[in-house]
C-alpha cells in the first residue's frame, strides 16, 4: 500500500529522500538572508503575533469560565453575551456625557484629593506627574461594568512610559487591531466571577472605555477612530490572601489599550506599567473611577 | 470539552515557537513564495498567510530546525502563495479537482524500489507531491491537510488519491 506511515514504508522513505534532495536546492542560508521585507511586512506581522496571542489569551479565559461555570454554577445567567452593551453613549446621550466630562475637565484637579496612602503608603502622589495627562484622560469615560464597544483600528498609535517625573509618548506606526474586543470583555467578565469565586481578592477591576465623541477629536487617529466607535482600556490588578499583587495574564500579556479622542495609546505589557510604576498608572485608574462616580455617570 | 480547552492554552513554549519559526523561515518562505509570483508584496501576503497557517498547526511541529519542518513549512509557504497566485488570475476555470473521478486507483507498491519511487517523485506535479508529502511523509490527517492548504476534506482526498494515481502510473512508465 502507498499510505503506510510507518517509516519503513518506501514511499515514506523515497519522500524522505526526496524532501531532502529537494530542501538542497534550495539556495544557501547567506542567499536567503539577501531577502528584505517591508516595514508594512514587518509590522504585519506582528499585529498577527499579537493577535495570535490575543487569540490564545481568550482561549485561556474560556477554560477558566469552563472551570468557573462546571465547579462553582454561579451567575452564569448573569453573563453578559457578546455585544450585549454594543449601544453607544453617542446612540443614548452623547451631549450630555460630553458635557459632563468638559465640566470635569474644569475641576479636575478635585480628583486628587484623594488620601492614596492608606492602599498605597509608598506612594507619594503629590511627587507625580499624573495630573499632567490626566487632563487629557478625563475625557475618558470610565465604567466598571457596562461599556461601549466597537472597532478601532489605528495606523498611528503612541507608547506611553514613564520617564523621571513626565511621560513619554513614542508614537509608531504600528497598527492597532482591537477587533477581539467583544470577545475579551466576555470572558474576562466571567474571569472575574471566577476570580473572586477562589479567594483571590479583587483590589480593583475596571473597564475604561475610551469612547470617541462624535465630533471631539476622532478624526485625528488618521481617520481610523470613527464618532461612536471606542476602544477599551482593560487593566486588572489582584491581591492574593497572602497579600501578593497578582496582575491579570491578560493585562501581563496583551496590555491595555486606550482611546484618548485622538490618540491610542498601547502599553504592550504589564511590564510597561511596572517600570514606570505601575502604582502611578494604577491611581491613575482609580482617579478615572472616581470620577465617574463623582459625575454620576450612569452609562 | 475540557480537554478541547487544555488543548488551546498557550504556553511559553508555544510563543517561543512561533517565533523561531518566524526567523528561521521567513527567508525561504519568501524565496519560495517569490518564485511562484514573481512580486515582492504579493510574496510577503503569502508569507504572511502561511504564518497564519503555521500558527493553526503549531502542534504538528516538533523541532523547529528539522528536515521535517522545513519541509512543512516549505509546502505551507508554496500552497499560500499558490491562493495567492489563484486569487491574483481570478481564474474561473474550473479546478481540476472539481473534475469526476476516473476511479482507477492502481497500487503500484508492490513492485515499487526506492530508485523508480525517487525519479517518479521528480516527476509528480507539486501540488500531488505536497499533498502526498504532508499526508505520509508528515502523516497528517485529511482534515489537517485540508485545512493546512485551504482545501476541504473532500477535495484532499480526491487529490490523494489522482496523486498515487498518478504516481502509479509514474512509476510504472520508471519500471
Amino acid at each position: 500500500m502507498l499510505f503506510f506511515k510507518k517509516k519503513s514504508d518506501p514511499l515514506y522513505l523515497a519522500l524522505e529522500e526526496h524532501t531532502k534532495q529537494q530542501l538542497q536546492k534550495l539556495p544557501g542560508e547567506e542567499e536567503l538572508q539577501k531577502l528584505t521585507f517591508s516595514a508594512a511586512f514587518e509590522a504585519k506581522m506582528q499585529t498577527l503575533f499579537a493577535r495570535y496571542r490575543r487569540h490564545k489569551a481568550a482561549n485561556r479565559r474560556a477554560l477558566v469560565a469552563l472551570a468557573a461555570c462546571l465547579a462553582l454554577v454561579v451567575g452564569v445567567s448573569a453573563i453578559p453575551y457578546p455585544g450585549q452593551t454594543l449601544q453607544t453613549v453617542s446612540e443614548r446621550n452623547q451631549k450630555k456625557v460630553y458635557a459632563q466630562i468638559q465640566e470635569y475637565n474644569d475641576t479636575a484637579s478635585g480628583v486628587f484629593e484623594y488620601d492614596y496612602s492608606k492602599e498605597t503608603p509608598a506612594y507619594n502622589f503629590a511627587t507625580s506627574s499624573m495630573s499632567s495627562i490626566t487632563p487629557s484622560l478625563a475625557r475618558v469615560v470610565a465604567d466598571t461594568q457596562v461599556g461601549v464597544y466597537g472597532r478601532v483600528t489605528a495606523k498611528e498609535y503612541a507608547s506611553v512610559g514613564y520617564a523621571g517625573d513626565k511621560y513619554q509618548i513614542d508614537v509608531s506606526d504600528t497598527p492597532v487591531d482591537l477587533e477581539e474586543i467583544t470577545h475579551i470583555r466576555y470572558t474576562l467578565w466571567v474571569y472575574n466571577t471566577f476570580i473572586g469565586s477562589i479567594g483571590l481578592k479583587r483590589t480593583i477591576y475596571i473597564y475604561i472605555i475610551a469612547t470617541a465623541v462624535a465630533g471631539a477629536g476622532t478624526e485625528g487617529v488618521a481617520g481610523k477612530l470613527k464618532p461612536g466607535y471606542n476602544a477599551v482600556f482593560l487593566l486588572e490588578r489582584y491581591k492574593s490572601p497572602s497579600g501578593q499583587i497578582l496582575y491579570s495574564p491578560y493585562a501581563q500579556e496583551h496590555g491595555s489599550f486606550m482611546v484618548e479622542n485622538t490618540k491610542i495609546y498601547a502599553f504592550s505589557n504589564m511590564q510597561d506599567f511596572s517600570g514606570y510604576d505601575g502604582k502611578r498608572v494604577w491611581i491613575l485608574l482609580r482617579d478615572i473611577e472616581k470620577m465617574r462616580k463623582k459625575m454620576g455617570l450612569d452609562l | 470539552m475540557l480537554a478541547f480547552y487544555l488543548s488551546l492554552v498557550q504556553t511559553p513554549q508555544e510563543k517561543e515557537k512561533v517565533e523561531q519559526l518566524y526567523h528561521t523561515y521567513r527567508h525561504v518562505m519568501k524565496y519560495i513564495a517569490l518564485e511562484l509570483l514573481r512580486n515582492e508584496t504579493l510574496a510577503e501576503d503569502a508569507v504572511h498567510d502561511a504564518f497564519i497557517r503555521l500558527i493553526r498547526h503549531l502542534g504538528g511541529i516538533a523541532d523547529v530546525a528539522s528536515q521535517k519542518t522545513r519541509s512543512f513549512v516549505c509546502i505551507v509557504a508554496r500552497s499560500a502563495a499558490m491562493d495567492v497566485l489563484r486569487a491574483e488570475k481570478k481564474q474561473t476555470t474550473v479546478s481540476i479537482d472539481e473534475v469526476a473521478e476516473p476511479g482507477y486507483t492502481p497500487d503500484p507498491c508492490a513492485a515499487m524500489e526506492m530508485r523508480s519511487l525517487l525519479a517518479a517523485l521528480e516527476q509528480l506535479p507539486v501540488n500531488h507531491k505536497d499533498i502526498l508529502s504532508l499526508k505520509v511523509y508528515h502523516g497528517l490527517s485529511d482534515g489537517r491537510i485540508a485545512d493546512l492548504l485551504g482545501l476541504n476534506a473532500a477535495t484532499v482526498r480526491k487529490r490523494l488519491q489522482r496523486a498515487r494515481a498518478a504516481l502509479a502510473d509514474l512509476v510504472k512508465g520508471e519500471m
